[in-house]
């Protein structure tokens, strides 16, 4: 059997809310998608650390994040795992190159340097080592929140609906970037959307969730054959398609 | 961001100055002061004894009121030379007296004596029997000499017992700022000796008297009553005056403590 | 003249201390209060604020109390040590430090709601310690506000009245901070050394607020 590189299996309660979900990822860009409310941020918390499931397990590659039977909690700072928050959460006090390097403070400067040399040819920002965050453009802060995520070379990557804030064409050129970068690192992405047409644009594999449980995992092509199905009246406004 | 702060104080400038008027209206609105109100700055060692004898003058003089403004006499003194509008003033000492004089704002001859006083020194477990065995204590608390009558009187007395440089210089002097403090100080331990008048001391719970200092270690402790020059009740106020010095004042601060 | 001397010297001394001790409790409260939940998180919080709200001579009469001969922890102090903190300018600091201890746990609470969540959250993912977080991140973000409380309270701490007359007492030369002696001056009447006084303390602590705002500007 192969072994996937990131295996989800937890069950938790969060204020009236229960969240009991089981899907695994390869190598590849998975959509988790789902209406609003329905535990997206709450599993990614999980699976970066940042928040302790009551039962099950978190296998990464072959590193245990977590497993309630062994009693075993691996802390945030020791997972090889990184994470794009929604508003980026980039360090306002810091300027671009300090802000890509926060996560790799303690290597050593040669090291570093060329780390960050090849961040930012990666993520197109070559020249803007010293820039102030505040002096950025949208597209512009998503890069440097993404070679942040990467610069510690992580085993997976969290997005959490990381485009939602950029318009059409930035979405599109971004995607393409994340798609390429992918590849390249080859490690699994699990990215948070509520588009159903990202979903598809970026993605072979989609989790659909609903109300904290899996409704179902399959393909991304499906999501637009099932207009119906993802219906949810008080939301039905916010599905792109 | 600049547009919905102009329209909030747009709305809420209006608001605010009714508010405002809405609160100066009804602070005025208090009761009518009476016809005749007479202010009186007393020191505090005799606010019970005036307390009691205020409300036999308002039963005298009906449609009158006296208001009292309590305190240390040096603090008072500083009030009406800063242009309080006292009616009638009664201090612990002379020196406030003589302060007010020399502004014309009393004139000294009219000035009477309505009690005297006492000092003594008090003490929870200590025993000194004369103001020389207070060397042999630790802390002594007494009122603060610049603008305390009883602590002007009790560093006479400490000078006259040829001790008070001794004990300042060895900085065993707590200066208080009213009789309250000093019992305070002592009751709590704090201290082991305090000097205070003997109508205060009379007030205290753990602490008992251990000796009454003798008159001639300080000028003599009277406290004196006058009528303000620039007073508006001049007629009242020498009513007052009259009764607190006549027999009915005499006997109350008899009671009390005071000698006459 | 030495009476002026004397009181500004120690003021100065009394509130650098103080304020010394609140900025690291005070901040630390504040981060407590701001951050986490508890049982009694509210008592806490109100107990912060209480030598706020009361008279400071009240205060002082709780702090005499609780660190006088009688008092439960003056009983403790002596019996450790055969010393009484009362009328010593240690009692003038502690008397400075609780009257202006609410202050700075109140503005550091506020800096640090202020602090976005997520930005520790994302600083603990990418490998910081919750201590390295603190430091690298949250202090730096909250440290504006931090400096106000500062300041604040420095200046609260140097005008300090009514408890330091009860605990510490009036006693030149050895307790007389600059506000007991220009109440003293005022009461005898020596006006003009309430004056020299008055123009001292304003522009000693006018000039280190400017001193703390130029400072915070840098930032």
């Amino acid at each position: 059997m192969v072994s996937s590189a990131l295996n989800v299996n937890i069950q938790a309660k969060i204020g009236s809310f229960e969240i009991d979900v089981s899907f695994a990822l390869d190598s590849e860009i998975v959509s988790l998608i789902g209406p609003s409310g329905s535990g997206k941020s709450s599993i990614l918390n999980c699976i970066a650390g940042l928040r302790r499931p009551d039962t099950g397990t978190i296998i990464c590659g072959d590193s245990l994040f977590f497993d309630s039977e062994k009693n075993v909690s691996v802390p945030p700072q020791k997972r090889s795992c990184a994470y794009v928050l929604q508003n980026l959460a980039l360090f306002p006090h810091m300027d671009v190159a300090q802000n890509i390097c926060f996560g790799i403070e303690k290597l050593p400067l040669a090291i570093r340097e060329k780390r960050l040399a090849e961040l930012l040819a990666l993520v197109k920002l070559e020249g803007l080592e010293r820039r102030k965050i505040s002096q950025l453009s949208g597209g512009q802060l998503q890069r440097v929140a993404l070679a942040r995520a990467l610069a510690p070379q992580p085993k997976v990557l969290l997005l959490d609906e990381p485009f939602s804030a950029l318009d059409s064409e930035l979405r599109a050129e971004l995607g393409q970037e994340l798609l390429s970068l992918q590849e390249q690192l080859a490690i699994p992405v699990l990215l948070v959307t509520h588009s159903k047409a990202e979903a598809m644009r970026l993605s072979k594999t989609a989790i659909q969730l609903q109300e904290g449980r899996v409704k179902s995992i399959g393909s991304a092509l499906e999501l637009g054959k099932e207009p119906a199905a993802f219906h949810n009246q008080s939301q039905s406004v916010r599905f792109s398609w | 961001m600049s547009l919905r702060f102009h329209f909030q104080t747009k709305l809420s400038s209006p608001l605010l100055a009714l508010a405002l008027l809405l609160f100066l209206v009804l602070s005025a609105c208090h009761e009518a002061p009476p016809h005749d109100e007479l202010l009186v700055f007393a020191a505090i060692s005799l606010k019970d004894v005036l307390n009691e004898l205020s409300a036999a003058f308002e039963a005298q003089h009906p449609g009158s009121k006296v208001v009292f403004n309590y305190g240390a006499s040096g603090q008072l003194a500083q009030q009406v030379l800063q242009g309080a509008d006292a009616d009638v003033f009664v201090s612990a000492a002379s020196k406030q007296i003589d302060q007010l004089s020399a502004k014309n704002l009393i004139q000294k001859n009219q000035a009477h004596s309505c009690a005297t006083n006492r000092l003594v020194v008090i003490a929870q477990e200590a025993k000194p029997k004369q103001l020389s065995d207070l060397l042999q204590l630790g802390k002594i608390a007494m009122g603060d000499p610049k603008s305390v009558p009883a602590g002007d009187y009790a560093r006479q007395a400490l000078e006259h017992a040829g001790v008070y440089d001794n004990l300042s210089s060895s900085s065993k002097l707590v200066f208080a700022e009213n009789a309250r403090q000093i019992l305070t100080y002592v009751e709590g331990g704090d201290v082991d000796a305090g000097l205070v008048y003997n109508t205060d001391a009379l007030l205290a719970r753990k602490s008992r008297i251990c000796f009454v200092v003798p008159q001639s270690f300080t000028k003599p402790m009277n406290y004196e009553i006058v009528v303000l020059e620039n007073s508006r009740h001049k007629r009242l106020s020498e009513d007052f005056v009259r009764l607190i010095t006549g027999p009915v004042g005499q006997r109350s601060f008899a009671k009390r403590g005071f000698g006459s | 003249m030495n009476d002026i001397a004397f009181s500004v010297s120690l003021s100065l001394w009394v509130a650098a201390i103080s304020t010394l001790f609140v900025a690291i409790i005070g901040s630390a409260m504040g981060y407590l209060l701001a951050r986490t939940r508890f049982p009694g998180h509210t008592l806490l919080d109100a107990l912060c604020t209480l030598p706020l709200v009361l008279p400071p001579t009240v205060v002082g009469f709780y702090l005499l109390a609780v660190f006088g001969h009688s008092g439960f922890m003056g009983q403790i102090l002596y019996k450790l040590t055969g010393w009484s903190l009362v009328f010593t300018w240690q009692a003038a600091v502690i008397a400075a430090f609780v009257i202006s201890l609410p202050l700075m746990v109140k503005t550091s609470r506020a800096a640090f709601e202020t602090v976005d969540r997520g930005l520790e959250s994302v600083s603990l993912t990418l490998g910081k310690s919750e201590w390295e977080t603190l430091l690298k991140v949250t202090l730096p973000l909250a440290s504006r506000g931090l400096l106000a409380g500062v300041a604040l309270s420095f200046t609260r701490a140097i005008g300090e009245f009514g408890a330091t007359l009860m605990l510490a007492g009036n006693i030149p030369g050895k307790t007389q901070t600059i506000p007991l002696l220009i109440f003293q001056a005022t009461q005898s009447g020596e006006n003009n050394v309430v004056f020299a006084l008055v123009i001292i303390m304003s522009l000693f602590t006018l000039s280190v607020l400017l001193l703390i705002n130029k400072w915070g500007a840098r930032w």
